[in-house]
């Protein structure tokens, strides 16, 4: 017995030992999510495919110049506010005392944790994947406006959606201290609320004020297909965006071993809550595939099914931790059909969204969202003791989708309107018709020409 | 649907005693597998009948 307790002994000061100043659990846990950030570059590749093969031959540059400028303006103001309003606002509509300090303490941009500092190797990690979010927030909004709305009164709405509106959304509820999780146990591990409803409904709020293209609604009320110049470079921007999003859902997930870390030996959500990298795996590609296959079924056109693909994964993001892998299959799947019925929903109401924005990200955020309270309820939020944290519940993830759509609506709309009224918003009549290429691009897509399709209202 | 889990502590701390969880987590545990297996299942093939179906007509136009 003293034999064994003595050999134990040694063993736990060898263990002790080896975890004082290792750096290897450290630098696995920055290399993990610095490596999150280029693959969340490549979901910009994939929008900047995307968009630009989705406008017409006229405008195809301009599309272009407004979603890289998107992804530009959403580092330094995410740097300059951004990542404080993620650790100030999670009481809810202000911050109190103690969160604006807690901001201060880890986002002030004049602070020396927002720079190079051999303590602190971990703030840039996490500030650089919270900037890529912004920048796809500003990128699912930037193709439903396009070949109609000025690149400044795009870039002023973009900072607005990327370093505030979905910051606030994350802070209540894609925080373990957000009000949102503390008080209704809202869930959404794959952010479909957070990210993808917010950027969908800040869309809506735009395409309002913002009005259709030309030629896209004719008198009597029916719509015109205003063909992109090039589906095969839209549907491999998309399939790039699904690359992409395999960075961003990796970003959702907590490295165990650390400091900061849930758990010393395990994976865990943003919330605490366990994941596994095995799960996801599970669910990213079963979402996927039902989503391009809903798609199919109901359509088959390659633009639906491969908007089905990113569709799908969106209707499984909440509960991406927590799915039986056949269930995420359906959930996709069922995301994949109702897309293209949804965006015709929308164009009768006479909203002309490019590229299906607010159907993709908006509607099926809402479903992603309601997926977890009609088949997740009951599971606990939060760590803790039974009885003491609250759990996942239908009721709640209504609250939670209310508070998305409110908070990328209505921003959307207030901030267009006062754009529209200082004349930002909309170029001028002539420059859509003629094309915002030869208007304000100093460069020529396709110098040595292609041919042209005439839309039929122009 | 759903799951029996009330405590991830108690979850995480039971797991690998006699009679304590699996260590499996995910909704349904224990009931619903089978059923969303048949419906993924199902979910496949229709649409490939269907598909079928849609590929063939087309066909079948081209050709009159």
């Amino acid at each position: 017995m003293e034999e064994q307790l003595a050999e134990l002994a040694a063993k736990v000061a060898a263990l002790e030992a080896a975890s004082t100043g290792s750096a290897s659990n450290t630098a696995f846990a920055e290399l993990y999510y610095y490596i999150t950030i280029p693959l969340m570059v490549i979901i910009h590749a994939g929008f900047l495919a995307y968009e630009m093969g989705a406008s017409r031959l006229k405008n195809v540059l301009a599309s272009g110049v407004k979603n890289i400028l998107a992804f530009a303006f959403m580092v330094p103001t995410f740097y300059f506010f951004g990542w404080f309003v993620y650790w100030a606002w999670t009481p809810g509509l202000f911050p109190t005392a103690e969160t604006w300090q807690t901001g201060i303490d880890f986002a002030n941009p004049a602070g020396e944790v927002m720079g190079p500092h051999l303590a602190d190797q971990a703030t840039g990690v996490f500030w650089g994947a919270f900037t890529l979010f912004a920048a796809t927030t500003a990128s699912i909004f930037s193709g439903a406006v396009i070949e109609r709305i000025q690149v400044v009164g795009f870039v002023i709405l973009a900072i607005v959606l990327g370093s505030f509106a979905w910051v606030v959304g994350a802070a209540w509820g894609w925080s373990a201290g957000g009000w949102l999780v503390t008080g209704w146990g809202y869930h959404d591990f794959g952010a479909a609320g957070v990210v993808h409803m917010i950027a969908g409904f800040f869309a809506l709020g735009v395409l309002i004020n913002l009005g259709p293209r030309i030629g896209k609604f004719n008198r009597d009320g029916s719509a015109n297909h205003l063909a992109g110049h090039n589906l095969p470079f839209t549907l491999t921007g998309l399939m790039l965006i699904i690359v992409g999003f395999w960075g961003f859902l990796m970003a959702c997930v907590i490295v165990p071993g650390e400091g900061w870390s849930w758990y010393g030996d395990m994976w865990a959500t943003i919330y605490g809550t366990p994941v596994t990298l095995s799960t996801l795996s599970f669910n990213i590609l079963m979402g996927f595939a039902g989503g391009i296959i809903g798609a199919w079924m109901i359509t088959r056109d390659p633009f639906w099914m491969m908007s089905g693909a990113l569709g799908g994964i969106i209707s499984c993001a909440a509960g991406l931790d927590l799915w039986w892998p056949p269930m995420a299959f359906a959930i996709g799947f069922l995301g994949g059909a109702i897309m293209q019925p949804a965006a015709a929903f929308l164009e009768r109401m006479k909203i002309d969204d490019a590229v299906g924005a607010v159907t993709v990200h908006g509607t099926l955020g809402i479903w992603g969202v309601l997926a977890v309270g009609i088949f997740a309820s009951g599971y606990p939020a939060l760590q803790g003791a039974e009885g003491e944290v609250p759990t996942i519940s239908f009721v709640g993830q209504v609250v939670g989708m209310v508070c998305m759509f409110l908070l990328g609506f209505v921003p959307g709309y207030v901030v267009s309107f006062i754009l529209k009224m200082v004349g930002l918003l909309r170029v001028p009549e002539a420059a859509e018709l003629a094309g915002l290429d030869p208007t304000k691009v100093p460069a020529q897509a396709y110098p040595e020409g292609i041919a042209a399709s005439a839309s039929p209202a122009e | 649907m759903g799951t029996d889990i009330t405590s991830w502590d108690a979850f995480i701390a039971g797991m690998g005693s006699e009679g304590g969880p699996s260590g499996a987590y995910y909704v349904g545990y224990g009931s619903g597998e089978v059923i969303w297996l048949l419906v993924a299942i199902v979910l496949c093939v229709v649409p490939l009948i269907v598909g079928s179906r849609h590929e063939l007509d087309a066909y079948k136009k081209v050709q009159d």
